[in-house]
């Protein structure tokens, strides 16, 4: 019982982590119909931020004077913005020029600007083929609860998680840009004639999708300890196929997607005996699955195809 | 933008650039060439780079002390942990005509798909980092040796050594899934199983994976007194990291996969009592050792030599003496020299079998104390002044 | 009138051999400096071929005229290769490779550049041809040449599985799905022990012809030809079939039909255009084309592993057919060639090869979508 409850947890956390991402695809699907194919990428360049700003704060002495407690939170926003700063940089360099163009050409575009993110990961950082060792930022404090054992970061991790997306829907629902992002999603055109600024709007969308996509990246690496330049393919791929199952374009879809992706993956790890290597595998099948049985996953609308 | 686009202009351009390739021509050197093929871009970039370095050193010092005819030239290739690159590599080596002997690889996947190549074009081969047996064990080509022990070579010592002395009677094993890792397994388990002990479970993990939450959470079910774990560092430290984050607190042992000092970094506080076992003998305790290091610094090479330096340093030892003794036009007389070598290096006396594998295995033992790796000897756990877990 | 034909035959054969040449004087280059001035020179040919309209004029029409001379020139240069290099293994080796990714670009065109399907799993194709006559020789001693049948039907038969999804799905959904395809094949050939795991599979037989085994030397008319040369004759052979079956594809009915699914997806079905039947035709002639290479791969290089076949081929094709030209056989070719070559000759920038290969894919789908040689608009004759 106490092993089945500690496996939640674990699929708990994984299933955090593929909705931070599930969540940018759609958002990025909802405003552009675009599959942002290196969103993953972005999202991990959230870690590495940390990595750098974690650097420079040992190299200015900020890690000796200021507490964690107010360091780390100050360098997750900094991360949160940059990354935003750069999710939207490339929105405009790479995925809005093709914005008339047939579609495999951004599809193809975005593949590639995830191979060109990653290896400039790789190159710029000394031994950027291993995996970096990412700041404990996290208290290791632990305490046992009915033989299952709790720890404060797994606790600071689900709760930054719950937070954060509460927060978006608020702006989403409550606010006039929010409004706006929304009026985007359901009709670009008739957005556009209300007064809406698409491209404004649009780049908001990246900044959120990012951001949030940061905090991904930030929880992996401190999951993990460790961050690599290679793992926003994988995360990028598996939070598609979490958006997907959970319905692409539907923002409640993304935790859905996300818990399903994340529980598929610890349970076939921990009771498919020798499953341990397959987990991907089994999540991809699970994936496959939905897109030939309902391509609209759990949440989505069936798309009528209009001439 | 305007003159780049006239006819004229490009006239100019194009007999310029003719005259500039056809000018020189295409001459060589003579010299006697030596080929080096490692992971020098890549994921085992900082193995690869090391050894390259400790060749040149080899190499450099050769030339420096003017004891050869000849003037030796390193030519280092890249293999990027690919082996389809290392074959392209090891192919431009063997059209080389002034490539007398070359030393290579730390992947055995790559090692296993170059030395037919080396084989076929009679070109003497030196594994210096690889480990797979069927380099040397499956293979049998006269041309081919190993000076790195093959992973079999350090299990034995290893179970003696947590088994035999230590006494820790049930594991769980975790190999990666890379012929590394199943090699271990394959060696680790019946010799275990020999020795009396119980293995209560076996898993295998893709390399590259990094959370390992719900296999230990599993094995903590099991409640082993010690893990054996069968693979390289990353995993290694991600591992026994996790295995504290789960509550799983028990020994943690493997052999040299996992003996460098970034698992120590990764793994912080829960690399405490970690065991592990590495081929011949601290840099410092071997004969020659400081010099090396001292050479090694003065020569100015910006990394660090890595545990696989002194290898690549005596394979080129090796080449080097054979190429003296018998010169450099027939290269199957110096296949034929490095097998029945016996070679004094740094490494200590290095000789081959009939299958081109080493015969110098010395291992030493080390434990994580600190965040250091310490001799076991040193250590304050041999002292009895820190426990391991059990 | 004959001599005015000798006379331009005769130009042709020049310009045909001298282009040859300057090839062959390029691969033998190492110097890095002297490549970048290979390269150029070449470039300046290029332009100076743009800009000098007589020129291109003349040639061009010598060209067409002269068609099947030229053609059969070409493939009389392009025999004498091994002798060239007879010397240097290494640089026939680069030429197989070429070939090799020639085939897979070739097959991947029918995809993204036919039918706008995108599809990242070439990379499983191949592996799957690779494996199952690797696995085939290994274990039941089948001969290459039935294996070269076998692996290639089989990753039709992949193909085909993968096809499936695409009844039902299209676009990012659709390349979602080649995406996982690729690597849950790759995790699988990790993983499986009867494929060798990560160590993959060692000591595949060489194929082996009337009694002549591919890992002995070619004597022909006294030159001793490095083994290389074997494959290097397959993969010419084989790249010349696939040429011809691409070519024949692309003037026929199906490789119209592809490109009305192209054009407009909802269009061609309004006009009875079966799409989902016509995406799988290309999926299972693309799988093919990979299978076959793969197999040709496996046995040549003696020893397969799985990291052959990771996910980044697959990219590294699509480059190739996006660099060439989409939907050009021609510049499918030359994109695979020069994408082969280039990265040998500048192999001491090794490590940033996939990041160029990134930022070549954005700025010529942002700058020259069509490719460096475009595909041209059909053109129909009227015959009679």
């Amino acid at each position: 019982m106490a092993e089945i409850a500690q496996q939640l947890i674990n699929a708990l956390l994984l299933g955090c982590t593929y909705t931070l991402i599930a969540i940018g695809f759609n958002l990025f699907f909802g405003a552009l119909n675009v599959v942002h194919f290196s969103h993953g990428d972005v999202c991990i360049l959230g870690a590495f931020m940390i990595l750098i700003l974690y650097g420079v704060a040992k190299w200015i002495g900020a890690i000796a004077v200021f507490p964690p407690f107010l360091l780390v939170p100050l360098m997750i926003l900094i991360a949160m913005f940059l990354t935003g700063l750069i999710g939207t940089f490339f929105e405009r360099v790479v995925i809005k020029p093709f914005r008339y163009a047939p579609l495999l050409m951004v599809l193809v575009a975005t593949v590639a600007l995830g191979m060109v993110i990653r290896e400039t990961v790789r190159l710029s950082f000394p031994h950027g083929s291993n995996p970096q060792i990412f700041p404990r930022i996290l208290p290791a404090t632990s305490f046992q609860w009915h033989g299952v054992l709790l720890r404060l970061d797994n606790l600071i991790i689900f709760g930054t998680t719950i937070f954060l997306i509460s927060l978006m829907f608020l702006f989403i629902q409550k606010t006039r840009m929010g409004a706006a992002i929304r009026a985007v999603s359901q009709d670009t055109e008739a957005a556009a004639m209300m007064g809406i600024n698409i491209d404004r709007t649009v780049a908001m969308t990246f900044l959120i999708g990012s951001a949030l996509g940061a905090i991904a990246g930030i929880l992996i690496g401190a999951y993990n300890n460790i961050i690599r330049f290679d793992m926003g393919l994988m995360g990028g791929v598996k939070g598609f196929s979490a958006a997907v199952v959970g319905g692409l374009g539907n923002v409640y879809g993304a935790i859905i997607g996300g818990l399903i992706l994340g529980l598929v993956e610890t349970f076939a790890a921990a009771f498919i005996p020798g499953g341990t290597p397959y987990t991907d595998v089994f999540a991809f099948l699970v994936v496959i699955f939905f897109l030939i049985f309902k391509p609209s996953g759990i949440l989505g609308e069936k798309v009528y195809e209009k001439v | 933008m305007m003159l780049f686009y006239r006819k004229p202009f490009l006239f100019l351009l194009l007999s310029i650039l003719f005259f500039l390739i056809a000018s020189n021509g295409w001459a060589q050197s003579k010299v006697v060439k030596i080929g080096f093929i490692g992971p020098l871009t890549g994921p085992n970039a900082a193995q690869g780079v090391g050894a390259r370095n400790a060749f040149d050193l080899a190499i450099r010092e050769a030339n420096a002390s003017g004891k050869y005819p000849y003037k030796f030239e390193m030519i280092a290739l890249d293999d990027a942990s690919d082996p389809a690159t290392g074959v392209a590599a090891a192919l431009k080596l063997v059209s080389d005509p002034a490539v007398v002997a070359a030393s290579g690889h730390w992947n055995s996947p790559v090692a296993l798909a170059t030395i037919h190549i080396f084989h076929t074009y009679k070109i003497p081969f030196i594994v210096w980092g690889a480990i797979h047996p069927d380099i040397t064990g499956f293979y049998k080509y006269p041309g081919v040796n190993r000076v790195a022990p093959t992973l079999v070579q350090e299990n034995g010592p290893l179970c003696d050594w947590v088994i035999g002395e230590l006494g820790y009677k049930s594991f769980s094993i975790i190999s990666d899934t890379s012929s590394y890792g199943e090699m271990n397994l394959k060696a680790f388990r019946p010799m275990a199983e020999a020795k009396g002990a119980k293995i209560l479970s076996v898993d295998s993990v893709t390399v590259g994976t990094t959370d390992f939450r719900p296999i230990l959470t599993k094995i903590k079910g099991h409640n082993p007194e010690a893990i054996y774990f069968g693979g390289v560092v990353m995993e290694g430290a991600l591992i026994r990291d996790q295995m504290e984050k789960v509550g799983l607190k028990k020994l943690f042992c493997a052999i040299s996969g996992i003996k460098d000092d970034k698992f120590l970094e990764v793994a912080g506080p829960s690399g405490e009592g970690v065991l592990t076992i590495k081929p011949g003998r601290p840099i410092d305790k071997l004969e020659g050792g400081t010099k090396f290091v001292k050479a090694y610094e003065a020569a100015g090479y910006r990394e660090p030599f890595g545990a696989y330096g002194p290898n690549a340093y005596d394979s080129a030892g090796i080449i080097l003496e054979a190429v003296s003794k018998v010169g450099p036009e027939d290269k199957g007389a110096i296949a034929k020299y490095i097998r029945g070598i016996k070679y004094r290096g740094l490494m200590g006396e290095t000789s081959f079998d009939a299958t081109g594998q080493t015969t110098n295995v010395m291992v030493s033992r080390f434990v994580g104390q600190s965040g250091k790796w310490v001799a076991w000897e040193d250590s304050d756990y041999a002292k009895g002044v820190r426990k391991l877990p059990k | 009138m004959r001599s005015r034909t000798l006379g331009r035959a005769i130009l042709l054969i020049g310009v045909e051999t001298i282009f040859f040449i300057l090839f062959a004087a390029f691969m033998m280059t190492f110097d890095t400096m002297k490549i970048v001035l290979f390269i150029l020179f070449f470039i300046g040919i290029g332009l100076l071929f743009t800009k000098w309209d007589r020129a291109r004029h003349v040639l061009t029409n010598l060209f067409k005229e002269l068609k099947i001379f030229a053609s059969l020139w070409f493939v009389v240069l392009l025999l004498t290769v091994p002798f060239v290099f007879q010397s240097s293994p290494y640089l026939i080796h680069i030429c197989v490779m070429a070939g090799l990714f020639a085939i897979l670009a070739l097959g991947l065109n029918f995809q993204l550049g036919s039918t706008n399907v995108v599809n990242f799993a070439t990379a499983a194709s191949y592996g799957i041809g690779a494996y199952a006559s690797a696995l085939l020789a290994v274990h039941f001693h089948i001969s290459f040449w039935l294996g070269l049948l076998i692996g290639g039907s089989l990753a039709s038969l992949f193909g085909l599985l993968l096809g499936i999804p695409c009844m039902k799905t299209k676009d990012y959904y659709l390349s979602l799905v080649t995406i996982a395809f690729g690597l849950i094949i790759y995790i699988l050939l990790i993983n499986f022990t009867w494929t060798g795991g990560p160590n993959g599979i060692p000591n595949i037989p060489p194929p082996s012809l009337l009694g002549h085994s591919f890992k002995d030397p070619i004597h022909l008319l006294g030159y001793q030809l490095p083994f290389q040369s074997n494959y290097y004759y397959l993969i010419f052979i084989l790249v010349g079939g696939s040429l011809v079956v691409a070519h024949r594809l692309h003037h026929s009915r199906v490789g119209l039909t592809w490109n009305a699914i192209r054009e407009d997806e909802i269009a061609a079905r309004c006009h009875g255009i079966d799409v989902t039947w016509y995406k799988i035709l290309a999926f299972c002639i693309d799988a093919f084309f990979g299978g076959v290479a793969g197999t040709v791969y496996s046995h040549y290089i003696g020893f397969i592993s799985p990291e052959n076949f990771a996910f980044i081929v697959s990219v590294v094709v699509v480059t190739m057919v996006i660099l060439g030209g989409m939907d050009n056989v021609f510049g499918v070719i030359m994109g695979a060639i020069l994408l082969t070559i280039l990265p040998e000759k500048f192999r001491a920038f090794e490590d940033f090869r996939i990041l160029i290969y990134g930022i070549i894919i954005i700025t010529m789908l942002r700058f020259r979508p069509q490719g460096l040689f475009p595909q041209k608009m059909r053109i129909y004759k009227k015959n009679g």
